[in-house]
């Protein structure tokens, strides 16, 4: 077999995967992140109160993909505990965003639901996901 | 017309739609089919989109213009995201080196979707770091060069690991061809 031919074979390959694109519902829920910076914008106490829960959040430890104690943030009404990632450097800063996340995405935590479902999650400040909690 | 991209995640990153349109539209594909392609997976496939694009719009620490193009950044984040994806799950058969390939076109005598659906299969059982090198070389159309930046190592590297991956390629094809 001589590679001008699997060359080929990879080109048709291409082809069928060539013109698709993300679902719907990831544009979406980018939108709404980028919607929510706006707003952020419009009332910085928001921010500098962001900022402060994230502080404290990462101040409780942020060790193990595991489920850690609740923050006190009554108005999260938060259904599952926070789940961190191990697997990223520690950041000395991030934010807090509300989302809507796929229900594939749910279920890697063991959140079986019908649709899209709101998520918290902390992005530190290189972008990378730190932690992830489902809410009603 | 040049886009002032530097400007336009600036703008994202301050609330600007618009400016998000802009940048979505123009990275979101290659971002998506190479996480795909990648995967083999829609699901995973959107939820990188979803990570990459939620790290550019809430700081894309490290992005500097002047190192390269703002796509090959976020191959980078891409492949950082589908590692952590992958991280946990077994990783893809490592092809052993007993079966050599005996020089005829295992795909012969197949109808264009079969050859198609062997490759696809083939591709997917290479350990990633060749997968890779293929999805951007040959399915992606990058330059050695450019996948070489977004790989991080010698373009010497991504010509040797693209040969290696066509030639464990024709060997899980014959070897196919022996079982089948």
């Amino acid at each position: 077999m001589n590679d001008t031919n699997l060359e080929r074979v990879i080109r048709e390959l291409a082809a069928g995967t060539a013109g698709l694109e993300a679902a719907p519902a990831v544009s979406a829920a980018l939108r709404k992140a980028v919607r929510a910076r706006a707003a952020e914008r419009r009332a910085p106490w928001w921010r500098a109160a962001v900022a402060a829960a994230v502080l404290v959040l990462f101040g409780v430890g942020l060790a193990g993909l595991r489920g850690g104690p609740e923050a006190p943030a009554p108005e999260m009404r938060a259904v599952t505990p926070w789940y961190f990632n191990v697997g990223v450097p520690p950041v000395e800063n991030g934010q807090l965003i509300r989302m809507e996340v796929p229900p594939e995405t749910a279920a890697r935590f063991g959140v079986v639901v019908a649709g899209p479902v709101e998520a918290d999650l902390i992005i530190g400040d290189d972008g990378l996901t730190r932690a992830i909690r489902f809410v009603q | 017309m040049a886009i002032d991209e530097p400007g336009l995640i600036l703008r994202t990153q301050a609330g600007d739609e618009a400016a998000f349109d802009v940048l979505y539209g123009r990275h979101q594909p290659p971002v998506y089919r190479y996480a795909l392609r990648m995967s083999g997976s829609p699901e995973m496939a959107d939820e990188v989109v979803q990570e990459v694009f939620l790290g550019l719009i809430h700081g894309a620490r490290g992005y500097d213009a002047k190192a390269g193009p703002l796509r090959s950044y976020l191959y980078g984040m891409a492949r950082h995201a589908l590692a952590r994806q992958r991280r946990g799950e077994r990783d893809f058969e490592e092809l052993g080196e007993d079966l050599e390939a005996n020089g005829d076109d295992p795909l012969a005598g197949l109808a264009r979707e079969e050859q198609v659906e062997r490759v696809r299969g083939a591709l997917a059982a290479l350990p990633a770091h060749y997968r890779e090198v293929v999805v951007f070389c040959e399915m992606e159309e990058l330059s050695y060069a450019e996948t070489a930046e977004v790989l991080g190592v010698a373009i010497g590297t991504v010509r040797s690991r693209l040969s290696r991956a066509k030639s464990l390629l024709v060997k899980r094809l014959s070897r196919q061809g022996v079982e089948a």
